[in-house]
Protein backbone atom coordinates (compact mmCIF):
# COMPACT_ATOMS: atom_id res chain seq x y z
CA UNK A 1 0.00 0.00 0.00
CA UNK A 2 1.31 3.27 -1.31
CA UNK A 3 1.71 5.80 1.98
CA UNK A 4 1.08 8.84 1.35
CA UNK A 5 2.44 11.48 3.77
CA UNK A 6 -0.65 13.68 5.13
CA UNK A 7 -0.17 15.82 8.14
CA UNK A 8 -2.73 17.06 11.25
CA UNK A 9 -3.46 20.97 10.47
CA UNK A 10 -5.06 23.87 11.94
CA UNK A 11 -5.89 26.35 9.56
CA UNK A 12 -7.10 29.90 11.58
CA UNK A 13 -9.33 32.17 9.74
CA UNK A 14 -9.22 36.08 9.45
CA UNK A 15 -12.89 36.20 10.09
CA UNK A 16 -12.82 38.33 6.86
CA UNK A 17 -14.85 35.49 4.95
CA UNK A 18 -17.75 33.56 6.19
CA UNK A 19 -16.34 30.17 7.48
CA UNK A 20 -18.08 27.47 5.66
CA UNK A 21 -16.53 29.44 2.01
CA UNK A 22 -12.91 28.90 3.37
CA UNK A 23 -13.83 25.87 4.49
CA UNK A 24 -14.76 24.76 1.08
CA UNK A 25 -12.46 26.50 -1.28
CA UNK A 26 -9.89 25.15 1.41
CA UNK A 27 -10.85 21.40 0.41
CA UNK A 28 -10.21 22.58 -3.43
CA UNK A 29 -7.04 23.44 -2.16
CA UNK A 30 -6.32 19.80 -0.72
CA UNK A 31 -7.16 19.82 2.84
CA UNK A 32 -9.11 17.05 3.92
CA UNK A 33 -11.36 18.91 6.42
CA UNK A 34 -12.37 17.45 9.67
CA UNK A 35 -14.01 19.90 11.79
CA UNK A 36 -15.21 23.36 11.07
CA UNK A 37 -15.34 25.66 14.11
CA UNK A 38 -17.27 28.09 13.36
CA UNK A 39 -17.39 30.06 17.27
CA UNK A 40 -14.16 30.29 17.17
CA UNK A 41 -13.33 30.05 13.22
CA UNK A 42 -10.87 27.51 13.29
CA UNK A 43 -11.16 24.58 10.46
CA UNK A 44 -9.35 21.39 11.06
CA UNK A 45 -8.18 18.93 8.82
CA UNK A 46 -5.30 16.65 7.17
CA UNK A 47 -3.22 17.57 4.38
CA UNK A 48 0.41 16.74 2.13
CA UNK A 49 2.94 19.40 4.36
CA UNK A 50 3.72 20.33 0.78
CA UNK A 51 0.53 21.94 0.14
CA UNK A 52 0.51 24.14 3.41
CA UNK A 53 1.77 27.27 1.74
CA UNK A 54 -1.33 26.20 -1.07
CA UNK A 55 -3.49 26.64 2.08
CA UNK A 56 -2.18 29.64 3.15
CA UNK A 57 -3.39 31.32 -0.26
CA UNK A 58 -6.78 30.80 0.19
CA UNK A 59 -8.81 34.23 0.43
CA UNK A 60 -9.81 34.44 4.46
CA UNK A 61 -6.81 32.17 5.90
CA UNK A 62 -4.95 33.97 8.75
CA UNK A 63 -2.67 30.84 9.48
CA UNK A 64 -1.81 27.51 8.56
CA UNK A 65 -0.40 25.56 11.44
CA UNK A 66 1.02 21.97 11.92
CA UNK A 67 -1.18 20.13 15.01
CA UNK A 68 0.64 18.85 18.05
CA UNK A 69 -0.03 16.62 20.64
CA UNK A 70 -0.89 17.80 24.30
CA UNK A 71 0.03 15.41 27.22
CA UNK A 72 -0.64 16.49 30.84
CA UNK A 73 1.26 12.85 32.13
CA UNK A 74 -0.41 9.87 34.12
CA UNK A 75 -2.47 10.36 37.20
CA UNK A 76 0.41 9.25 39.59
CA UNK A 77 2.59 11.97 38.10
CA UNK A 78 4.08 14.19 41.06
CA UNK A 79 3.09 17.36 39.36
CA UNK A 80 -0.22 17.58 37.13
CA UNK B 1 24.84 42.44 28.21
CA UNK B 2 28.18 42.54 30.27
CA UNK B 3 29.74 43.96 26.91
CA UNK B 4 29.24 47.20 25.29
CA UNK B 5 30.62 48.67 22.79
CA UNK B 6 28.24 51.81 21.88
CA UNK B 7 29.53 55.14 23.17
CA UNK B 8 26.84 57.26 24.62
CA UNK B 9 27.36 59.65 21.46
CA UNK B 10 26.78 57.18 19.26
CA UNK B 11 23.72 56.07 20.90
CA UNK B 12 22.60 59.74 20.68
CA UNK B 13 23.14 59.34 16.87
CA UNK B 14 20.93 56.26 16.22
CA UNK B 15 18.29 58.14 18.62
CA UNK B 16 17.61 60.62 15.82
CA UNK B 17 18.22 57.91 12.43
CA UNK B 18 17.43 54.75 14.23
CA UNK B 19 19.57 53.37 10.88
CA UNK B 20 18.96 50.40 9.04
CA UNK B 21 22.50 49.04 9.82
CA UNK B 22 22.05 50.00 13.90
CA UNK B 23 23.08 47.46 16.18
CA UNK B 24 20.18 46.05 18.34
CA UNK B 25 21.99 47.05 21.42
CA UNK B 26 21.86 50.67 19.70
CA UNK B 27 18.27 50.82 19.08
CA UNK B 28 17.24 49.66 22.23
CA UNK B 29 18.88 52.44 23.96
CA UNK B 30 17.36 55.39 21.30
CA UNK B 31 14.12 53.72 22.51
CA UNK B 32 14.52 53.90 26.02
CA UNK B 33 15.75 57.61 25.60
CA UNK B 34 12.58 58.21 22.81
CA UNK B 35 10.92 56.99 25.74
CA UNK B 36 8.94 54.33 23.82
CA UNK B 37 10.97 51.66 24.50
CA UNK B 38 8.66 48.98 22.47
CA UNK B 39 9.42 50.32 19.02
CA UNK B 40 12.39 50.61 17.44
CA UNK B 41 12.03 53.63 15.30
CA UNK B 42 12.03 52.28 12.31
CA UNK B 43 9.36 51.83 9.92
CA UNK B 44 8.50 48.41 7.91
CA UNK B 45 6.57 49.02 4.42
CA UNK B 46 4.09 45.83 3.60
CA UNK B 47 3.66 45.78 -0.06
CA UNK B 48 0.09 44.82 -1.94
CA UNK B 49 0.53 41.24 -3.14
CA UNK B 50 2.01 40.59 -6.16
CA UNK B 51 2.82 44.36 -6.18
CA UNK B 52 6.35 44.40 -4.70
CA UNK B 53 8.76 44.98 -7.53
CA UNK B 54 6.40 48.03 -8.32
CA UNK B 55 6.53 48.97 -4.34
CA UNK B 56 10.28 49.05 -4.19
CA UNK B 57 10.61 50.78 -7.66
CA UNK B 58 7.88 54.00 -6.09
CA UNK B 59 10.18 53.78 -2.88
CA UNK B 60 13.31 54.48 -4.83
CA UNK B 61 12.05 56.66 -7.72
CA UNK B 62 8.92 58.87 -6.18
CA UNK B 63 10.55 58.84 -2.35
CA UNK B 64 13.99 58.83 -3.71
CA UNK B 65 15.23 56.90 -1.08
CA UNK B 66 18.63 54.66 -1.31
CA UNK B 67 17.29 51.70 -0.98
CA UNK B 68 19.47 48.01 -0.46
CA UNK B 69 17.32 44.31 -1.53
CA UNK B 70 17.71 41.35 0.03
CA UNK B 71 18.24 40.03 -3.63
CA UNK B 72 21.80 41.78 -3.15
CA UNK B 73 22.95 39.07 -0.55
CA UNK B 74 24.21 35.85 -1.18
CA UNK B 75 21.10 33.24 -0.27
CA UNK B 76 19.50 36.55 0.82
CA UNK B 77 21.62 36.26 3.56
CA UNK B 78 20.98 39.79 5.05
CA UNK B 79 23.72 41.32 6.56
CA UNK B 80 22.74 44.86 8.41
CA UNK B 81 26.08 46.16 9.63
CA UNK B 82 26.18 46.12 6.06
CA UNK B 83 23.91 48.59 4.68
CA UNK B 84 26.30 51.92 5.39
CA UNK B 85 23.55 54.78 5.09
CA UNK B 86 21.02 53.19 3.15
CA UNK B 87 17.88 54.59 3.61
CA UNK B 88 15.90 50.99 3.63
CA UNK B 89 16.04 47.42 2.54
CA UNK B 90 13.71 45.85 0.28
CA UNK B 91 12.63 42.09 1.30
CA UNK B 92 11.44 40.71 -1.84
CA UNK B 93 10.07 37.57 -0.92
CA UNK B 94 8.21 38.70 1.66
CA UNK B 95 6.95 41.60 0.32
CA UNK B 96 8.16 44.01 2.89
CA UNK B 97 10.69 46.94 3.36
CA UNK B 98 12.14 48.35 6.47
CA UNK B 99 13.06 51.70 6.47
CA UNK B 100 15.34 53.53 8.62
CA UNK B 101 13.80 56.36 11.02
CA UNK B 102 15.35 59.31 9.62
CA UNK B 103 14.17 58.51 5.93
CA UNK B 104 10.80 58.03 7.07
CA UNK B 105 10.91 61.21 9.11
CA UNK B 106 11.84 63.43 6.41
CA UNK B 107 9.50 62.10 4.31
CA UNK B 108 6.56 62.60 6.71
CA UNK B 109 5.69 58.79 6.56
CA UNK B 110 3.34 57.91 9.48
CA UNK B 111 1.77 54.02 10.17
CA UNK B 112 -0.87 53.76 7.84
CA UNK B 113 -2.94 51.84 6.15
CA UNK B 114 -2.84 52.78 2.24
CA UNK B 115 -6.39 51.33 1.76
CA UNK B 116 -8.22 54.52 0.21
CA UNK B 117 -5.54 54.91 -2.93
CA UNK B 118 -6.07 52.42 -4.81
CA UNK B 119 -2.67 53.28 -7.66
CA UNK B 120 -0.38 52.72 -4.51
CA UNK B 121 1.69 49.64 -4.49
CA UNK B 122 2.04 49.84 -0.72
CA UNK B 123 -0.74 48.03 1.50
CA UNK B 124 1.12 49.68 4.77
CA UNK B 125 2.98 51.18 6.79
CA UNK B 126 3.41 49.77 10.24
CA UNK B 127 6.22 50.63 13.33
CA UNK B 128 8.82 48.21 13.76
CA UNK B 129 8.63 46.60 17.10
CA UNK B 130 11.39 44.79 18.80
CA UNK B 131 11.10 40.99 19.46
CA UNK B 132 11.65 38.95 22.63
CA UNK B 133 12.35 35.48 22.92
CA UNK B 134 10.48 32.67 23.53
CA UNK B 135 6.99 34.00 23.98
CA UNK B 136 8.29 36.90 26.13
CA UNK B 137 5.91 39.73 26.13
CA UNK B 138 7.34 42.94 25.59
CA UNK B 139 5.70 44.37 28.29
CA UNK B 140 7.97 42.12 30.26
CA UNK B 141 10.91 44.18 29.44
CA UNK B 142 9.29 46.51 31.60
CA UNK B 143 8.08 44.44 34.24
CA UNK B 144 11.90 42.61 34.58
CA UNK B 145 12.84 46.53 35.58
CA UNK B 146 9.91 46.67 38.31
CA UNK B 147 10.93 43.22 39.52
CA UNK B 148 14.70 44.32 39.95
CA UNK B 149 13.21 47.54 41.73
CA UNK B 150 11.36 45.62 43.91
CA UNK B 151 14.37 43.57 44.76
CA UNK B 152 16.68 46.43 45.47
CA UNK B 153 13.69 47.69 47.72
CA UNK B 154 13.13 44.62 49.68
CA UNK B 155 17.27 44.28 50.17
CA UNK B 156 17.01 47.72 51.53
CA UNK B 157 14.43 47.02 53.82
CA UNK B 158 15.65 43.47 55.15
CA UNK B 159 14.41 39.79 54.34
CA UNK B 160 12.30 40.42 57.17
CA UNK B 161 9.72 42.43 54.74
CA UNK B 162 8.54 39.70 52.64
CA UNK B 163 7.33 37.18 55.10
CA UNK B 164 5.77 39.40 56.92
CA UNK B 165 3.75 40.66 54.21
CA UNK B 166 3.33 36.77 52.95
CA UNK B 167 2.78 35.36 56.70
CA UNK B 168 -0.36 35.95 57.27
CA UNK B 169 -1.92 32.70 55.52
CA UNK B 170 -0.79 30.12 57.77
CA UNK B 171 -3.82 31.03 59.45
CA UNK B 172 -6.07 28.15 58.62
CA UNK B 173 -9.79 28.94 58.18
CA UNK B 174 -11.10 25.45 60.03
CA UNK B 175 -13.31 22.87 57.63
CA UNK B 176 -11.90 24.41 53.74
CA UNK B 177 -8.63 23.60 52.22
CA UNK B 178 -5.45 25.95 52.83
CA UNK B 179 -6.21 27.22 49.06
CA UNK B 180 -9.68 28.11 49.16
CA UNK B 181 -8.93 30.01 52.29
CA UNK B 182 -6.04 32.02 50.48
CA UNK B 183 -8.36 33.16 47.51
CA UNK B 184 -10.45 34.43 50.65
CA UNK B 185 -13.23 31.96 49.08
CA UNK B 186 -14.93 31.24 52.59
CA UNK B 187 -16.67 34.69 52.93
CA UNK B 188 -17.66 35.40 50.10
CA UNK B 189 -21.11 35.15 49.49
CA UNK B 190 -21.29 34.35 45.80
CA UNK B 191 -21.88 31.01 44.37
CA UNK B 192 -21.54 30.83 40.85
CA UNK B 193 -25.50 30.72 40.31
CA UNK B 194 -26.48 31.02 36.82
CA UNK B 195 -22.32 31.21 35.42
CA UNK B 196 -21.57 28.51 33.57
CA UNK B 197 -18.06 27.05 33.83
CA UNK B 198 -16.51 24.65 31.17
CA UNK B 199 -13.93 22.78 32.19
CA UNK B 200 -12.01 21.06 29.38
CA UNK B 201 -9.45 18.21 30.80
CA UNK B 202 -9.71 14.55 31.01
CA UNK B 203 -13.67 14.78 31.52
CA UNK B 204 -15.46 13.82 34.83
CA UNK B 205 -16.65 11.25 37.33
CA UNK B 206 -20.68 11.65 36.74
CA UNK B 207 -21.43 9.96 39.40
CA UNK B 208 -19.24 11.16 42.35
CA UNK B 209 -21.58 11.21 45.41
CA UNK B 210 -20.53 15.06 46.41
CA UNK B 211 -21.94 16.19 42.61
CA UNK B 212 -25.29 14.46 42.66
CA UNK B 213 -27.84 16.82 41.59
CA UNK B 214 -25.88 18.99 39.95
CA UNK B 215 -26.38 20.44 36.71
CA UNK B 216 -23.92 18.82 33.92
CA UNK B 217 -23.39 19.04 30.13
CA UNK B 218 -20.73 17.09 28.47
CA UNK B 219 -19.26 16.02 25.11
CA UNK B 220 -16.62 14.14 24.81
CA UNK B 221 -13.75 14.94 22.12
CA UNK B 222 -11.63 12.54 22.04
CA UNK B 223 -13.40 9.25 21.45
CA UNK B 224 -14.21 7.89 24.78
CA UNK B 225 -16.83 8.44 26.99
CA UNK B 226 -16.99 11.55 29.15
CA UNK B 227 -16.58 9.27 32.48
CA UNK B 228 -13.07 10.20 33.59
CA UNK B 229 -10.39 7.26 33.88
CA UNK B 230 -7.56 8.98 34.64
CA UNK B 231 -8.52 11.52 37.72
CA UNK B 232 -6.97 15.25 36.30
CA UNK B 233 -10.46 16.72 34.85
CA UNK B 234 -12.48 15.53 38.19
CA UNK B 235 -9.90 16.89 40.39
CA UNK B 236 -9.65 20.95 38.31
CA UNK B 237 -13.04 20.47 37.84
CA UNK B 238 -13.83 19.62 41.56
CA UNK B 239 -11.93 22.74 42.49
CA UNK B 240 -13.58 25.24 40.15
CA UNK B 241 -17.62 23.64 40.90
CA UNK B 242 -17.09 21.56 43.84
CA UNK B 243 -19.51 21.66 46.89
CA UNK B 244 -20.11 24.19 49.71
CA UNK B 245 -20.08 21.54 52.23
CA UNK B 246 -19.07 18.08 51.62
CA UNK B 247 -20.55 15.54 54.09
CA UNK B 248 -18.56 14.15 57.12
CA UNK B 249 -15.36 15.46 57.55
CA UNK B 250 -14.11 16.74 54.04
CA UNK B 251 -13.26 20.22 53.91
CA UNK B 252 -14.29 22.35 51.49
CA UNK B 253 -12.16 22.14 47.73
CA UNK B 254 -14.99 23.76 45.50
CA UNK B 255 -15.35 27.55 44.53
CA UNK B 256 -18.64 27.88 42.70
CA UNK B 257 -20.63 25.70 43.99
CA UNK B 258 -24.03 26.61 42.28
CA UNK B 259 -22.28 27.02 38.85
CA UNK B 260 -23.11 25.20 35.63
CA UNK B 261 -20.95 22.72 34.96
CA UNK B 262 -19.89 22.22 31.47
CA UNK B 263 -17.48 19.20 30.96
CA UNK B 264 -15.37 18.79 27.53
CA UNK B 265 -13.36 15.79 27.59
CA UNK B 266 -10.51 16.97 25.31
CA UNK B 267 -7.72 14.46 26.44
CA UNK B 268 -8.29 10.65 26.42
CA UNK B 269 -7.80 8.49 29.55
CA UNK B 270 -4.12 8.76 29.63
CA UNK B 271 -4.31 12.44 29.46
CA UNK B 272 -2.84 13.20 26.07
CA UNK B 273 -4.83 14.91 23.26
CA UNK B 274 -3.88 16.99 20.10
CA UNK B 275 -4.61 20.86 19.67
CA UNK B 276 -7.71 19.69 17.06
CA UNK B 277 -9.28 18.10 19.92
CA UNK B 278 -8.51 21.10 22.12
CA UNK B 279 -9.94 23.38 19.73
CA UNK B 280 -12.91 22.21 19.32
CA UNK B 281 -13.37 21.64 22.92
CA UNK B 282 -12.43 25.43 23.53
CA UNK B 283 -15.17 26.31 20.56
CA UNK B 284 -17.89 23.89 21.87
CA UNK B 285 -17.99 26.08 25.34
CA UNK B 286 -17.40 29.30 23.37
CA UNK B 287 -20.93 28.29 21.28
CA UNK B 288 -21.99 27.45 24.66
CA UNK B 289 -21.92 30.85 25.92
CA UNK B 290 -19.94 29.57 28.86
CA UNK B 291 -18.40 32.43 30.99
CA UNK B 292 -15.01 31.17 32.15
CA UNK B 293 -13.33 28.24 30.17
CA UNK B 294 -11.16 26.45 32.76
CA UNK B 295 -7.63 24.65 30.81
CA UNK B 296 -5.15 23.04 32.80
CA UNK B 297 -3.34 21.47 29.69
CA UNK B 298 -0.54 22.98 27.61
CA UNK B 299 2.14 22.16 25.17
CA UNK B 300 5.87 23.41 25.25
CA UNK B 301 5.19 24.96 22.03
CA UNK B 302 5.31 28.88 20.51
CA UNK B 303 2.18 31.12 20.54
CA UNK B 304 -0.23 29.51 18.42
CA UNK B 305 -2.11 31.73 16.22
CA UNK B 306 -5.12 29.17 16.45
CA UNK B 307 -5.56 29.53 20.37
CA UNK B 308 -5.26 33.47 20.29
CA UNK B 309 -8.14 33.24 17.91
CA UNK B 310 -9.89 31.39 19.63
CA UNK B 311 -9.49 33.46 22.91
CA UNK B 312 -10.37 36.51 20.90
CA UNK B 313 -13.17 34.53 20.01
CA UNK B 314 -14.11 33.98 23.81
CA UNK B 315 -13.71 38.07 24.38
CA UNK B 316 -16.03 38.63 21.51
CA UNK B 317 -18.80 36.49 22.98
CA UNK B 318 -18.43 37.08 26.76
CA UNK B 319 -16.26 34.04 27.45
CA UNK B 320 -12.79 34.15 29.31
CA UNK B 321 -10.40 31.14 28.65
CA UNK B 322 -7.98 30.54 31.92
CA UNK B 323 -4.96 28.32 31.32
CA UNK B 324 -2.13 26.95 33.40
CA UNK B 325 1.25 28.55 32.85
CA UNK B 326 2.76 25.13 33.08
CA UNK B 327 5.04 22.92 35.19
CA UNK B 328 8.22 22.67 33.13
CA UNK B 329 10.76 24.65 35.48
CA UNK B 330 12.96 23.15 38.00
CA UNK B 331 13.70 26.86 40.54
CA UNK B 332 15.58 28.57 41.13
CA UNK B 333 18.26 27.27 38.46
CA UNK B 334 15.64 27.32 35.67
CA UNK B 335 12.45 28.97 34.18
CA UNK B 336 10.58 27.23 31.63
CA UNK B 337 8.51 29.78 29.44
CA UNK B 338 4.82 29.51 29.73
CA UNK B 339 3.00 26.70 27.48
CA UNK B 340 0.20 27.45 25.02
CA UNK B 341 -2.55 28.13 24.67
CA UNK B 342 -1.13 30.14 28.43
CA UNK B 343 1.02 31.97 26.29
CA UNK B 344 -1.84 33.17 24.27
CA UNK B 345 -2.37 37.41 24.65
CA UNK B 346 -5.63 36.41 24.89
CA UNK B 347 -5.61 34.03 27.27
CA UNK B 348 -5.46 34.39 30.84
CA UNK B 349 -2.16 32.20 31.68
CA UNK B 350 -2.14 30.93 35.39
CA UNK B 351 1.27 30.34 37.72
CA UNK B 352 1.24 28.15 41.07
CA UNK B 353 1.53 29.03 44.56
CA UNK B 354 2.30 27.23 47.69
CA UNK B 355 0.67 27.59 51.24
CA UNK B 356 3.36 30.23 51.84
CA UNK B 357 2.73 32.33 49.01
CA UNK B 358 5.81 31.53 47.54
CA UNK B 359 6.17 30.72 43.50
CA UNK B 360 6.10 26.52 43.26
CA UNK B 361 9.25 25.39 41.33
CA UNK B 362 8.18 23.80 38.79
CA UNK B 363 5.74 26.77 38.15
CA UNK B 364 6.70 28.16 34.09
CA UNK B 365 7.38 32.06 33.73
CA UNK B 366 7.64 35.02 31.62
CA UNK B 367 3.74 35.07 30.35
CA UNK B 368 2.13 34.54 33.71
CA UNK B 369 -0.95 37.05 34.20
CA UNK B 370 -2.29 35.85 37.87
CA UNK B 371 -1.48 33.10 40.35
CA UNK B 372 -3.26 30.72 42.34
CA UNK B 373 -3.06 27.86 45.12
CA UNK B 374 -1.04 24.91 43.06
CA UNK B 375 0.75 22.75 45.76
CA UNK B 376 -0.53 19.98 47.47
CA UNK B 377 -4.12 20.80 47.05
CA UNK B 378 -6.65 18.45 48.02
CA UNK B 379 -9.92 18.14 45.54
CA UNK B 380 -12.29 15.30 44.49
CA UNK B 381 -10.95 12.24 42.33
CA UNK B 382 -12.79 9.42 40.64
CA UNK B 383 -14.20 6.39 43.02
CA UNK B 384 -13.89 4.55 44.57
CA UNK B 385 -10.87 7.25 45.94
CA UNK B 386 -13.39 9.88 46.14
CA UNK B 387 -10.72 12.49 47.23
CA UNK B 388 -6.69 13.37 46.37
CA UNK B 389 -4.02 15.88 47.53
CA UNK B 390 -1.92 16.93 43.87
CA UNK B 391 0.42 19.57 42.76
CA UNK B 392 0.74 21.86 39.44
CA UNK B 393 -0.40 24.56 37.63
CA UNK B 394 -3.24 22.58 36.61
CA UNK B 395 -4.43 23.01 40.44
CA UNK B 396 -3.47 26.79 40.33
CA UNK B 397 -5.69 27.19 36.64
CA UNK B 398 -9.56 26.05 38.43
CA UNK B 399 -8.73 28.52 41.53
CA UNK B 400 -8.78 31.17 39.26
CA UNK B 401 -11.98 29.77 37.27
CA UNK B 402 -14.07 29.29 40.25
CA UNK B 403 -13.05 32.74 41.50
CA UNK B 404 -14.21 34.31 37.84
CA UNK B 405 -17.50 32.81 38.04
CA UNK B 406 -17.98 34.20 41.46
CA UNK B 407 -16.67 37.39 40.06
CA UNK B 408 -18.96 37.09 36.86
CA UNK B 409 -21.77 36.61 39.17
CA UNK B 410 -21.67 39.82 41.13
CA UNK B 411 -22.04 41.62 38.11
CA UNK B 412 -23.53 41.22 33.96
CA UNK B 413 -21.01 43.86 33.16
CA UNK B 414 -17.99 41.63 34.59
CA UNK B 415 -17.55 39.23 31.05
CA UNK B 416 -14.86 38.55 29.10
CA UNK B 417 -12.08 41.29 28.90
CA UNK B 418 -13.84 43.05 31.82
CA UNK B 419 -13.89 40.22 33.78
CA UNK B 420 -10.15 39.74 33.59
CA UNK B 421 -9.38 43.24 34.23
CA UNK B 422 -11.19 42.51 37.53
CA UNK B 423 -9.46 39.61 38.24
CA UNK B 424 -6.31 41.36 37.60
CA UNK B 425 -7.78 44.37 39.71
CA UNK B 426 -8.64 42.45 42.98
CA UNK B 427 -5.50 39.97 43.08
CA UNK B 428 -3.55 40.44 46.25
CA UNK B 429 -0.13 41.89 45.28
CA UNK B 430 2.62 39.49 45.95
CA UNK B 431 6.52 40.99 47.09
CA UNK B 432 7.18 38.53 43.75
CA UNK B 433 8.25 39.37 39.95
CA UNK B 434 5.47 39.33 38.04
CA UNK B 435 6.67 37.55 35.36
CA UNK B 436 6.11 34.55 37.84
CA UNK B 437 2.55 35.72 39.34
CA UNK B 438 1.73 38.11 37.08
CA UNK B 439 -0.91 40.78 39.33
CA UNK B 440 -0.67 38.21 42.17
CA UNK B 441 -3.04 35.52 44.06
CA UNK B 442 -6.68 35.72 42.56
CA UNK B 443 -9.02 36.88 44.93
CA UNK B 444 -13.03 35.61 45.15
CA UNK B 445 -15.47 38.88 45.10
Amino acid sequence: MAKKTTQPMIVTLSGKRAVHEVARDLKAAGLKVEQVLEATGIVTGSADPKSADKLRKVRGVADVSADHPVDIGPPDADVQ
Amino acid sequence: MAKRRTSPARARGAAAAAGVSATTDELLLAALEAGDPAKTGRMLVTFKEGAGAAAAKSLKTKSGMRMASAADFEDHKVDFSAMGDADGVVFPEIGVALVSGGAAAARGMTAAVAADDADSPIHSVDPEYFMFAADVDPSDYLKGFLAAARTISSDLHGAGAIAEAIGDVGAQVAGVTWGLAACRVPPSTRDGNGIKVAVLDTGFDLGHPEFVGRSFTTNTFVGQPVQDLHGHGTHTAGTATGPKAPAGPIERYGIAFRSKIFIGKVLTNSGSGTQAQILAGMNWAIANRCQVISMSLGAPVAVQPSYTAAGSAALASGCLIIAAAGNASNRPGFIAPALAPANSPTIVSVGALDSALRVANFSCGGKVDIAGPGVNIFSSWPRPTLHNTISGTSMATPHVAGCAALWAQTSAALRGAALRAKLIATARHLPLPPTDVGAGLVQAP
